[in-house]
């Protein structure tokens, strides 16, 4: 009998030794670099996710160093993004950046709402500490709808776009969006106050996906939610939004490819 | 199976040639290359047949459908899906040589019964219940494919045999070959088989299209005596189908391909303890692709890519005790580990290809304990009982398997599952003429792979694409069942009744806001266990030997399903009647057969798809002719099939796909 228990054993050995590894390694963020500048002793780095910028939402990290290459991570610093047209100027929706404590780099967003290169191109100015670094752009138009500038059925433009995740997969994904209203030219508050319904469909399919989470405010204009995705490729998610009852912006869409 | 699990196996392997093993002896030896007995139940009614010479040319689907109970099927010519009394699937067990074998294709396109050959087998027993012969825990019972073995010391150092066969519908075409050594401490065996067949017409002269198959098989087999107490026996089956017609379903197949190998170890001390020791191990792979390439634009929205695979790993001990008492133990120890993944990848016109897996790398992982007692309690009454457990862990072995189910399944998707089987099966001689017989069982079989994980796996019959459930709770069912045997001189007849009594009945449930995966799919549904489902029927069946040269055989088949909230079980067949004179004088056989089947209107459109079927008649005719040359035997077959060109299906065939009409089939073999 203890042949026999042995012989099991070493089966259930055989059925370890096919575990499979995780597929999936810790991806490096902000590890691009746009841009740097020196002046007043302070070198100012720009850093994106992607060698490019794109139309929509961008991560954007700054890492600052003085003459000794330390790093400097204990000055106030703001982005301010700017898109000069020759006979009109504006800005475009930005999250204000905080030091990352490990990275020691700024980390902000902007989205930028046209692309730019040229005669009418995006610039950065970083302002750190009063001291502005003004970094020129190009920003190339994304292929895929991931940003769009609405305007509601309360006369108010409104901003929406999808913040990328590191990675899309099959199955359930953390689904973010970035609200803002734009108040000026220059001026666009995060909104929070919306309800946002959220229906994702495969243009190419006739079919979307049960079980997702409408997104929901959790302040600074983002709104989480979950989205479900069935199967890789084409995916449109067509969005609604609500306050107080009333539908402000109907027939919004970002579009998602992997 | 990556390499690296294939590493500690042949490493297992060596250690276990230190195991003891034992002799087989469950079938005596009179089986001879040539023939393939089919077993229905053997060691409770003890009916059992031999086909010979010619019927090595017909299909095992055709061997099967012969058997009282069974009925197949059908999605096209090529791998018909045996059920037994109704119940199909996981409901029913498929081993071959005691090796768990399952087919990787999700919508059902290969049962682990294609990738076998007559050709290659010693016996089909089957099972209608938990008996002592199912390996594995089983609502229904189930087939044991069980291989040729090698035989030492045979008369004979080299026997062979080879054949070649064709039918007119179809032009189906086929040739076969097996050629055996044998030596006193060495046997080794070998035989292949290669078919073909085109579109065939169906009753009335329409050519089915898609209806085309190609295929080869072949089998070794080598045993080696390794002292008067003890052998091994390494077998390997290899089975490739390609460019496969189902015209019955959306699909075809592209490839179809097996590989089967086991190693045994045999000990027969036949000490006072022991009578006989046998330990196996195995490992199967199977690759399966279907292809829409071949079909017409307007049948193919969209061009897809659907392959799946099905790997198992496993081994069984099986002890046969020696008692001086009237008990006769068997002990089994037993385990498996199987892995399915499949996959589709969409092409849309002008979109980006779509990814999908429908069985999202799920596995199993079964380890199980069988022990029966065959009791000789009077030379009138014996009772063969047993209980079997098993443990089951089913769960995701890949984290993009996981990943894929986040979206539609919450909490835990690993689970356990422990099965009990338990029956007692019993044979009363009452006199010299009459003997009744009677089974009474528990039954359990946990939810299948694909019913727990499968992620939008379309159905035909009614249209649903099916997605699994992970929290479905196990099968069980109360088998009981009767019957009667009278047998005086050269008439037998055979009576039988059952009934199942199914608790959770696993069926699928439509369910609301999902969108179909598949183009022109009527809705989603998910597995779902209904509390209850009963099943009942009956088999009769008569042979009678009236003159001495005159057998006639009849076998009658009725079975009636109903789940808990009334509607009709999917594919049972209605009442079918078998009957077949044989006449043989000098050599020759002549025989004719007439299969007649009812209507089947007791069906559930709504629950399960199925519409109301037409009953059929059809008449079969064969003649043959054996000669004898010197240590050659010459045998010569011909048969016709549907004579009067009858335009007919069974009830269980997909879409009532019609089956073929009239043909004639020669088939030629040479034995030596």
């Amino acid at each position: 009998m203890n042949r026999i228990f042995s012989c099991a054993v070493l089966c259930a050995l055989i059925f370890a030794a096919c575990k499979k590894d995780n597929p999936y390694p810790a991806e490096a963020t902000g590890g691009k670099k746009i841009a740097e500048i020196s002046q007043n002793n302070v070198t100012a780095t720009l850093w994106a996710d992607d060698p490019t910028l794109q139309t929509g939402y961008n991560r954007l990290y700054v890492s600052l160093k003085d003459m000794r290459d330390n790093e400097i991570s204990n000055l106030p610093v703001s982005f301010f993004p700017l898109m000069d047209m020759g006979d009109m100027k504006h800005s475009s929706p930005v999250e204000q950046p905080l030091c990352n404590p490990q990275t020691k780099k700024y980390e902000g967003a902007v989205v930028f709402t046209m692309p730019g290169s040229g005669m009418s191109a995006w610039q950065l100015d970083v302002s750190v500490d009063g001291d502005i670094f003004t970094f020129p752009l190009a920003v190339n138009a994304r292929t895929l709808q991931q940003s769009g500038v609405y305007v509601g059925t309360d006369a108010q433009k409104y901003i929406i776009a999808l913040v990328p995740p590191r990675k899309w997969q099959m199955g359930l994904n953390d689904l973010d969006l970035f609200i803002c209203r734009q108040t000026s030219m220059m001026e666009f508050p995060a909104d929070d106050g919306f309800t946002v319904e959220l229906t994702p469909e495969m243009p190419s399919m006739e079919h979307g996906s049960p079980n997702n989470v409408n997104p929901v405010s959790v302040g600074k204009g983002h709104y989480k939610g979950k989205i479900n995705y069935t199967m890789t490729g084409d995916w449109r998610l067509q969005l609604k939004l609500i306050k107080n009852g009333a539908v402000i912006v109907d027939g919004a869409y970002m579009d998602v490819l992997f | 199976m990556t390499l690296r699990c294939i590493a500690p196996l042949i490493l297992l392997l060596s250690l276990c040639s230190f195991v003891y093993a034992q002799q087989d002896t469950s079938f005596n030896s009179v089986i001879t290359l040539r023939e393939v007995m089919v077993q229905p139940d053997t060691r409770l009614s003890n009916r059992k047949e031999k086909k010979q010479g010619p019927d090595l040319q017909l299909s095992t689907d055709q061997l099967l459908e012969s058997i009282a109970g069974v009925n197949m099927i059908r999605r096209g010519s090529y791998a018909w899906e045996p059920t037994i009394r109704g119940l199909n699937a996981g409901q029913i067990n498929t081993t071959i040589s005691g090796m768990a074998v399952f087919g990787a294709c999700t919508d059902r396109m290969d049962p682990a019964s294609s990738y076998i050959e007559p050709n290659n087998l010693q016996t089909i027993s089957v099972n209608y219940g938990p008996g002592d012969q199912a390996s594995g825990s089983s609502i229904g019972g189930g087939f044991n494919f069980k291989l040729k073995q090698p035989r030492l010391g045979n008369e004979k150092k080299l026997t062979g045999l080879a054949g070649i066969g064709y039918e007119t519908n179809a032009h189906a075409l086929q040739t076969l070959a097996a050629l055996e050594y044998s030596s006193a401490r060495f046997a080794i065996r070998g035989n292949g088989i290669f078919r073909r067949a085109g579109n065939y017409r169906i009753g009335g002269g329409e050519l089915m299209p898609f209806s085309q198959y190609n295929k080869w098989n072949g089998g070794v087999s080598a045993r080696y005596k390794l002292s008067s107490h003890q052998y091994v026996q390494a077998d390997y089956l290899q089975d490739e189908g390609w460019n496969i017609g189902y015209p019955a379903l959306l699909m075809d197949v592209a490839y179809a391909r097996a590989k089967i190998g086991s190693f045994s170890y045999w000990y027969q001390p036949h000490s006072r303890s022991v009578h006989s020791w046998e330990t196996k191990l195995y490992l199967n792979a199977i690759h399966h692709a279907m292809d829409d390439t071949r079909r017409p634009k307007e049948q193919v929205p969209m061009h897809m890519d659907m392959p799946g695979t099905s790997a198992t790993a496993g081994f069984y001990s099986e002890i046969k005790w020696n008692s001086q008492t009237i008990h006769q133990v068997t002990t089994r120890l037993s385990g498996y580990r199987n892995r399915l993944h499949a996959e589709m990848t969409m092409f849309p016109d002008g979109g980006a290809p779509m990814y999908m897996l429908t069985i999202p790398d799920a596995q199993r992982t079964r380890i199980g304990v069988d022990i029966s007692d065959k009791l000789a309690i009077t030379n009138r009454l014996a009772l063969i009982t047993g209980i079997r457990a098993d443990y089951d862990r089913s769960s995701i072995y890949t984290s993009s398997g996981e990943q894929q189910l986040s979206g539609m399944h919450e909490g835990e998707l690993n689970r356990g599952d422990v099965l009990y089987n338990a029956y007692i099966n019993g044979k009363y001689r009452l006199t010299d003429r009459w003997q009744l017989f009677g089974n009474f069982a528990r039954a359990m079989r946990s939810a299948t792979l694909q019913e727990l994980y499968g992620f939008y796996l379309f159905n035909r019959t009614d249209g649903y694409d099916y997605m699994g459930n992970p929290r479905l709770a196990g099968e069980k069912s109360w088998n009981l069942s009767a019957g009667a045997e009278f047998q005086k001189e050269k008439i037998k007849i055979e009576g039988q009744t059952f009934l199942y009594l199914f608790s959770d009945y696993i069926t699928g449930k439509p369910v609301s806001g999902y969108s179909v995966m598949t183009m022109g799919a009527t809705g989603v549904k998910r597995y779902a266990n209904l509390s209850s489902a009963i099943l009942y029927g009956a088999e009769a069946t008569l042979n009678a030997q009236l003159l001495s040269f005159l057998n006639i055989k009849s076998i009658n088949t009725y079975t009636r399903g109903e789940d808990g909230d009334g509607h009709a079980l999917p594919l049972i067949a209605p009442f079918k009647t078998v009957n077949t004179a044989t006449a043989t004088w000098r050599g020759y056989r002549l025989g004719a057969e007439s299969v007649i089947s009812g209507a089947q209107r007791h069906v559930s459109r709504e629950a399960y798809g199925e519409t109301a079927g037409e009953g059929y008649s059809i008449v079969n005719a064969s003649l043959g002719k054996t000669f004898d040359a010197g240590a050659r035997r010459w045998d010569i077959n011909l048969a016709l099939t549907n004579i009067f060109d009858s335009y007919y299906y069974e009830h269980p065939d997909i879409l009532q796909l019609p089956r073929p009409g009239r043909s004639m089939a020669i088939h030629l073999t040479l034995e030596f």
